[in-house]
């Protein structure tokens, strides 16, 4: 080791606290970064991993109607077509509790040994017995004897076992809710020959294997002789769906913060190293003066940018493979306690230690060079220089006034600093602004809904029939509607799409309109979807639905937070479904307190399949989302350690430099609690001021994160409430004020006869 | 009883293994309005005795009193407040406060002495002008020479009154002028409150200033 690195080397002796403060903030900026590339990939190897060991099919199609096995196995003679499972679907009612649910019935032949929708066993048996069934994790059913009535006639079930299969994975969501879901429902697997005594000698399930993307059309064209209600790619399950959700969240959300936080690295170790540097004026031109080039004396800083990264790098390995694990585990869980799989990826790794080996070298290497401009001369008379904001001098106290300026000595150095902090704590508020405006714009969704009760047939329902039979009572308006999932394609691409097809759509709920119009002869498409398929307002796309197509014209783009909808009319879906045909109505009421009333009726009704409450789905929205809200909460305090870090770092350059001045007030006696109250008010300045400036961070990195997160997911607009911003504001100066600790300390243990003696002549 | 007694005290350090004892049963009285000056080589142990006699650093033995108050047995919160009102201290380097003006600097002695603000500011004024620098109260220390500063450090001691001045060289960065004007005001402060002076300096013109002179010698003060 050379001279002159030793000599910078022995300077960190006394700097243990900087030097441990910057590779932290480095460390969590580079493990940031890490986890946001490596949870995303853990994310997808663990789903994808789990999706093919529970035989996830490549295809699922529903007929609106049961149809003979033989005719559907007739249709599906494709060769295309690697295997299948049919199965018979329907929706029934159940009382448990005292309460009425809806209940699912899947009827199916090879419940958990089949290559194809294979059922994972949790708890008790796999049905053997006529009677026996399983029910679905996260179903509202107990174990035991249930009654459940499909299509008005009861049926006698004893569930014997509770499983997990791939198609109800996220058994969270409401159907058909406005965020593409699939539970908060009893779903019961029972036998496929017990299902039929009830409902007939036919299936309208089909779930296929295929053996390429290349032949998809080629299913499809086999389909056409079935009746098609819903036509979904195992890419645009909702399973799949909320899986890559959650992947392109974590893919955009983590690297994009990680920037800011390696920014804020960068300028702490820029503060520190300045200051370090500045303060070695003296020994660089001492250095000069004996012919030392300049190179090498920076060289000899870069050992100390070896030390940072070394601490930095393996600390960012190990927070990062930490954070990887917690969030991938937490994310994995709410997705349905997904086995954990952690693939070999050093690329993510290797990522963040070459941004962090940039942004350290960057900043040790520039200060170094601005004081290697001066002249010998220059560095080896270098004297610090203290610019003084005189401001409030009439009327502050001579502890206030000594803060103040204290803060504002090195103007550059103040702003810079309360920039860093403001920045670290508006990183930390952006996530606080996110969920805010997250809750705020689905209740804006919620409200947006106007129907307060849904209900769906158990088979197609000429629309007048459910009109006039389902406006009863308390029903102002009864709204007749279609859904479909099927292949949405323009001329330039092709994606899986859920239609919401209604008479008069407006009438049960209201549209954000980004352009276009809100035409709803022609399709009305929700953004994302939109872009997908690269079309707009003019432009015509197709649906796809079992071989059958039907061509609409894009009339409007809208924001929505199911981002795969298209909304059009009853009437331009009618090749699709059938003329004068609905699925289901939406229904109005009078007044929303006349809900149970009107449900009551429908108990009995044999078409009913699905009774669906507005405040249901809010509510079912809210508990998912809290989950998610604690998380992000979690994130806003751990990321405000670091608006922490940054304080301290400040607080001890600016202290440290200032010893004499303190041995100098300790030696005229002063009490402590002048210099406690002097300190108070440069920490509690620093922190206002700070948490002050984080506001506009906050707001402009939320809405860089929703700009992103708009390409990933779905559209968020960011609002700034009141209540945001106290809680940034103030939790953010809570944040900042514990830097107050070192200096306070480090006056406790300052050694006043040492520093009179060494350092006064300073 | 002698305003100020130093019995018997001892100080060394340690360094490593070796140790070196600077003060080595050294005893001194003095009378209020005593004017002392210390010399000797550097390391003789000037700054410690000074040090020890104003509570910054404590002997290994020995007894220090002032006023009848024992100095060696005080804690650190009584020391403190001992500081305050006792004992004026005045720098080679000044160790003024660069943040805050000259008035300010000298309002600082008074803190904590529970008095107004315009009762301080009034009182640091009268100091300024004593040592010869109205017109000056707004300036802060970096736009005042050398003697100057000094002068702002001499009023802040004796701003609050002090029954015991210690002054560490403090002509050692001054020109003539100012050093005479400097000693001027030790002497004019001496007479019109009584105050005690212990001033250490290697300067030899500071002698004819002073009561009497000693020199530390092997730890101990031989009278010159």
């Amino acid at each position: 080791m050379t001279l002159t690195v030793r000599m910078s080397l022995r300077r960190l002796r006394s700097r243990k606290l900087s030097l441990v403060l910057s590779s932290f903030i480095i460390a969590w900026a580079m493990a940031m970064l890490v986890a946001g590339m490596l949870s995303s990939q853990v994310l997808e190897v663990s789903s994808t991993a789990y999706l093919d060991d529970l035989g996830m099919p490549d295809m699922f199609v529903s007929l609106s109607e049961g149809r003979p096995i033989e005719e559907v196995e007739d249709a599906l003679s494709s060769s295309a077509i690697d295997t299948y499972d049919l199965r018979l679907r329907a929706n029934g009612r159940a009382t448990i509790g005292g309460a009425e649910v809806a209940v699912v019935l899947i009827g199916t032949s090879q419940p958990v040994n089949g290559e194809i929708n294979r059922l994972t066993l949790l708890e008790g048996r796999s049905f053997a017995a006529a009677e026996e069934s399983v029910m679905v994790a996260g179903s509202k059913t107990p174990m035991g004897s249930l009654e459940v009535t499909v299509n008005g006639l009861p049926l006698e079930l004893n569930i014997v076992g509770k499983v997990r299969s791939a198609e109800f994975l996220i058994n969270e969501l409401e159907t058909g809710s406005i965020v593409p879901g699939s539970g908060g429902m009893s779903v019961i697997y029972l036998p496929l020959t017990t299902l039929q005594t009830v409902l007939g000698q036919v299936v309208n399930d089909i779930s296929m294997m295929i053996d390429d993307v290349q032949s998809r059309q080629e299913v499809e064209a086999a389909l056409f002789p079935l009746p098609v209600s819903s036509m979904t790619y195992r890419e645009d399950h909702q399973t799949s769906v909320i899986i890559q959700m959650g992947v392109d969240k974590f893919k955009v959300m983590l690297p994009t913060i990680s920037i800011v936080f390696i920014f804020i690295g960068l300028i702490s170790i820029f503060i520190t190293m300045y200051r370090l540097v500045l303060s070695d004026s003296r020994n660089i031109g001492m250095l000069m003066s004996l012919g030392i080039d300049r190179w090498r004396i920076a060289s000899s800083y870069l050992a100390i940018a070896g030390v940072i990264l070394v601490l930095g790098g393996t600390l960012g390995v190990l927070m990062a493979y930490g954070f990887t694990a917690m969030i991938s585990q937490m994310a994995l869980d709410m997705m349905g306690q997904i086995p954990f799989v952690m693939p070999f990826a050093p690329l993510p790794f290797l990522t963040g230690l070459l941004v962090i080996v940039t942004a350290v070298i960057t900043a040790v290497l520039v200060p170094v060079a601005l004081v290697l401009r001066q002249s010998v001369n220059d560095a080896l008379r270098y004297v610090p220089r203290t610019k003084v904001w005189t401001f409030g001098r009439a009327t502050l106290t001579l502890a206030s006034s000594l803060g103040l300026r204290n803060l504002f000595r090195e103007p550059k150095r103040a702003a810079v600093v309360l920039m860093a902090i403001g920045l670290s704590i508006g990183a930390a508020g952006s996530w606080v602004l996110m969920v805010d405006s997250t809750q705020t714009y689905f209740d804006e969704q919620m409200s947006a809904q106007r129907w307060d009760v849904r209900i769906t047939f158990n088979a197609p329902l000429d629309s007048d029939q459910a009109i006039n039979d389902f406006s009863y009572g308390p029903a102002n308006t009864t709204v007749p509607f279609v859904t479909l999932n099927g292949v949405a394609s323009s001329d330039r691409a092709s994606v899986g799409a859920s239609v919401l097809a209604a008479s008069d759509i407006e009438e049960v709920r209201t549209f954000e309109l980004r352009r276009g119009s809100l035409d709803f002869e022609g399709a009305v498409l929700a953004k994302k979807i939109a872009e997908e398929l690269k079309v707009g307002p003019g432009e015509r796309i197709t649906l796809n639905l079992g071989g059958r197509t039907e061509t609409l014209l894009v009339t409007g783009e809208v924001n929505d937070l199911q981002t795969n909808a298209i909304y059009t009319s009853n009437a331009s879906v009618m090749a699709l479904l059938g003329e004068g045909l609905c699925q289901g109505v939406f229904v109005v009421l009078d007044d929303p307190a006349h809900t149970a009333d009107y449900v009551s009726v429908l108990a009995g009704d044999p078409m009913v399949g699905g009774i669906e409450l507005k405040e249901d789905v809010r509510l079912s929205l809210s508990n998912m989302y809290e989950g998610a809200i604690s998380m992000l909460y979690a994130f806003f305090a751990l990321n405000l350690l670091i608006a922490l870090a940054v304080a301290v770092l400040a607080t001890i350059i600016s202290t440290a430099e200032r010893d004499v001045e303190f041995t100098a007030l300790a030696s005229l006696g002063l009490p402590r609690s002048f210099i406690w109250r002097s300190l108070a008010v440069e920490v509690g300045t620093q922190a206002t001021i700070s948490a002050m400036l984080s506001i506009p961070f906050a707001f402009f990195l939320a809405k860089v994160f929703a700009t992103m997160m708009e390409e990933a997911v779905f559209y968020i607009p960011i609002i700034l409430s009141i209540a945001t911003t106290v809680t940034v504001v103030v939790i953010g100066w809570m944040f900042v004020w514990p830097s107050i600790i070192w200096p306070i300390r480090w006056f406790r243990r300052l050694d006043l006869v040492r520093t009179l003696r060494e350092r006064s002549s300073r | 009883m002698a305003f100020l007694s130093l019995e018997n005290v001892s100080k060394s350090y340690s360094n490593g293994d070796e140790t070196t004892t600077v003060l080595k049963d050294l005893s001194l009285t003095m009378d209020r309005g005593d004017m002392v000056m210390i010399m000797g080589p550097s390391g003789s142990g000037k700054t410690t005795l000074i040090n020890a006699i104003g509570g910054i650093e404590r002997p290994d033995q020995g007894r220090i009193v002032l006023d009848d108050i024992e100095v060696t047995s005080l804690d650190q919160r009584q020391l403190n407040e001992y500081r305050r009102n006792k004992v004026g201290f005045v720098f080679q380097f000044y160790n003024l406060i660069p943040t805050l003006t000259a008035l300010e600097n000298i309002m600082l002695a008074l803190e904590g002495r529970k008095k107004g603000r315009e009762e301080m500011r009034n009182k640091a004024s009268d100091q300024l002008e004593l040592v010869g620098l109205d017109g000056k109260q707004d300036r802060f220390p970096q736009e005042l020479s050398a003697g100057e500063q000094q002068r702002v450090a001499l009023a802040r001691a004796m701003v609050k009154e002090p029954d015991l001045i210690l002054a560490d060289e403090p002509t050692g960065n001054l020109d003539e002028s100012t050093e005479t004007m400097v000693l001027r005001i030790f002497t004019k402060v001496r007479e019109e409150l009584g105050t005690t002076f212990i001033v250490v300096s290697h300067n030899q013109r500071l002698r004819d200033y002073m009561d009497r002179c000693y020199e530390l010698r092997k730890g101990k003060l031989v009278s010159i």
